[in-house]
């Protein structure tokens, strides 16, 4: 008797124990699941702020590399491959607790990374200046999400986020060893040109360099692999508001081509450094500066650049070309505040009244020359840009 | 072959009523437990498919907005994005009739609602985008029950 009471106490006693085992491991799996649950929210919470925190420190990179007066622009105008630097991002150090549940913080860095820089081109040709050249710029974000609602910190979920993005830096007043290659009121090609003080063209402002060395070779832009962007239509440099048709607007951020005549109808303003390379040129209007800092060059590669419009232009008009052929016409008193390059002029051409080009010291501002133009995205090409 | 088998032998050997309803009592105790666990199992299964759908309908927008850009956002909030309206509940469809985006059939038991408040700071402007879901059936299991809302927010930030 005492053996069979046994026996069952046994089985019973297996059976509890069993049972205790299942209800453990059913009870682990189901907080196992909760887990889950909340990890996937929480690595989803870090995933947003991530990106979050990528486009802003994109829309610092942005606006920044426009200042000069940024630190972002002095670090990439003298960085070198591996080069570092924290970014600060204001809007998300305020923002995000929004994202966050409460009991919940968020720990983040954002670094940017000069990944490479190279100063020449695909046929191993030093640019002008040093300063000049293109890389690949990388924004490292991390993020930790960490729990403190039981007093002690613990990190619930992590994000880490690199993005590389390409970028140029370029001279818009295109370099030699002697600095600015604009560095007169008036300058032309052709040999044998002269205009004296009896010219209906009336001329202020020559500086000291005398640009006249070699002039008939000088050569303008020719590195296109400095240029932001190449063989571009009209209407593509409309769509990328460089040309502001609705607010006049002619936003500029280093060399852009066009592969077309292009025509500025009315009065524009000028936002920004940059050279519009374009086929030829035909303004009826003012183009006027935003800034005294802002500069524009117009250059007509294959043909002539044509002002019919008495009101201010403050540019660089450039007309020059392989076959000496470039030249720039006015039609009406001309007003500018720049220079003029040409192959040559005509001025029986030109209309019989007072013309007046007076020199705009920017053109002669070689430090402050440099602009620097980030991509959205990475071609990883910049070693054998052409 | 003859055996022989005494009164005494059969009072030792087997099993007693008491014992064997003793063990069908623990036998179906262990069924019992058994189909609950592949019950409960079964509804956290399907549970968190209906969580997984919902999380997919609610990062959707958030997905088409971030590739939109701020801009568009606040250029649009009062007339929506496509068929993605502003601060209203709306059914979610299996197919949108205008982007073609396809969806499960299931997810046609959620409504969504979309919120988005501009932000700035520093010249830096952005767009904090707020999804709620809720389900459009009462006393359904779902992974978002009734009475329940999933919530997913972002911001996107303008470039």
């Amino acid at each position: 008797m005492i053996e069979r009471r046994g026996s069952v106490l046994l089985l019973a006693v297996f059976i509890a124990i069993s049972l205790t085992i299942l209800s453990l491991s059913y009870f682990r799996m189901m907080r196992a699941v909760k887990t889950t649950d909340q990890r996937l929210e929480s690595q989803f919470v870090a995933r947003e702020i991530a990106l979050m925190l990528r486009e802003e420190a994109m829309a610092v990179m942005l606006r920044d590399s426009r200042d000069r007066r940024s630190q972002f622009f002095w670090f990439l105008l003298g960085a070198v491959s591996g080069a570092q630097t924290e970014m600060r991002l204001p809007l998300a150090s305020e923002k995000i607790s929004s994202l966050i549940q409460s009991g919940y913080t968020c720990e983040f860095t954002s670094r940017l990374k000069v990944v490479n820089f190279i100063n020449y081109d695909h046929k191993n040709r030093n640019y002008a200046s040093p300063k000049e050249g293109h890389g690949i710029l990388a924004i490292l974000i991390e993020v930790n999400l960490v729990d403190e609602r039981q007093g002690r910190k613990s990190v619930i979920a992590k994000e880490y986020l690199q993005t590389q993005y390409d970028y140029l830096i370029a001279s818009v007043l295109c370099l030699d060893n002697q600095g600015s290659k604009l560095c007169q009121p008036l300058m032309l090609r052709r040999d044998g040109q002269v205009l004296d003080e009896n010219s209906r063209l009336q001329i202020s402002d020559f500086g000291s360099r005398t640009s006249n060395d070699k002039l008939s070779e000088l050569e303008l832009y020719s590195r296109s692999t400095l240029w932001v962007g190449r063989n571009l239509r009209a209407s593509a440099l409309e769509r990328l508001r460089v040309i502001d048709e609705e607010q006049k607007i002619i936003r500029l951020n280093g060399i852009m081509h066009c592969a077309e005549k292009l025509t500025f109808d009315g009065d524009w303003k000028i936002d920004g450094k940059g050279v519009i390379v374009a086929d030829s040129f035909s303004i009826n209007g003012a183009l006027t500066k935003k800034t005294d800092n802002d500069f524009l060059v117009l250059y007509a590669r294959k043909g002539n650049i044509v002002l019919n419009t008495s009101e201010k232009i403050e540019a660089a008009l450039v007309a020059i070309n392989p076959s000496y052929s470039g030249t720039i016409e006015s039609k009406q008193s001309l007003n500018l505040y720049g220079m003029l390059l040409a192959d040559y002029l005509n001025l029986d051409a030109w209309s019989n009244t007072p013309h007046k080009i007076s020199f705009d010291e920017v053109c002669r501002d070689s430090e402050k020359s440099f602009q620097i133009s980030i991509s959205p995205w990475a071609n990883f090409r910049s070693g054998a840009r052409n | 072959m003859i055996f022989y088998c005494s009164a005494d032998r059969f009072s030792r050997k087997g099993f007693s009523l008491v014992e064997a309803m003793l063990a069908t009592m623990i036998l179906g105790l262990l069924a019992i437990y058994v189909f609950t666990i592949i019950s409960e199992s079964n509804r956290g299964t399907t549970n968190a498919y209906y969580q997984y759908l919902a999380e997919q309908v609610a990062c959707e927008p958030l997905e088409v907005f971030r590739f939109l850009g701020c801009n568009a956002i606040l250029e649009n909030q009062n007339q929506g994005i496509v068929d993605y309206k502003f601060n209203e509940w709306q059914k979610v469809a299996a197919v949108s009739e205008i982007t073609g985006i396809e969806r499960p059939e299931e997810a046609t038991r959620f409504e969504r609602r979309i919120t988005a408040t501009p932000i700035e700071k520093g010249g830096i402007k952005a767009v904090m985008v707020e999804v709620n879901i809720r389900s459009s059936l009462s006393g359904n299991p779902l992974g978002v029950g009734p009475g329940q809302q999933l919530s997913r927010s972002t911001i996107i930030v303008n470039q």
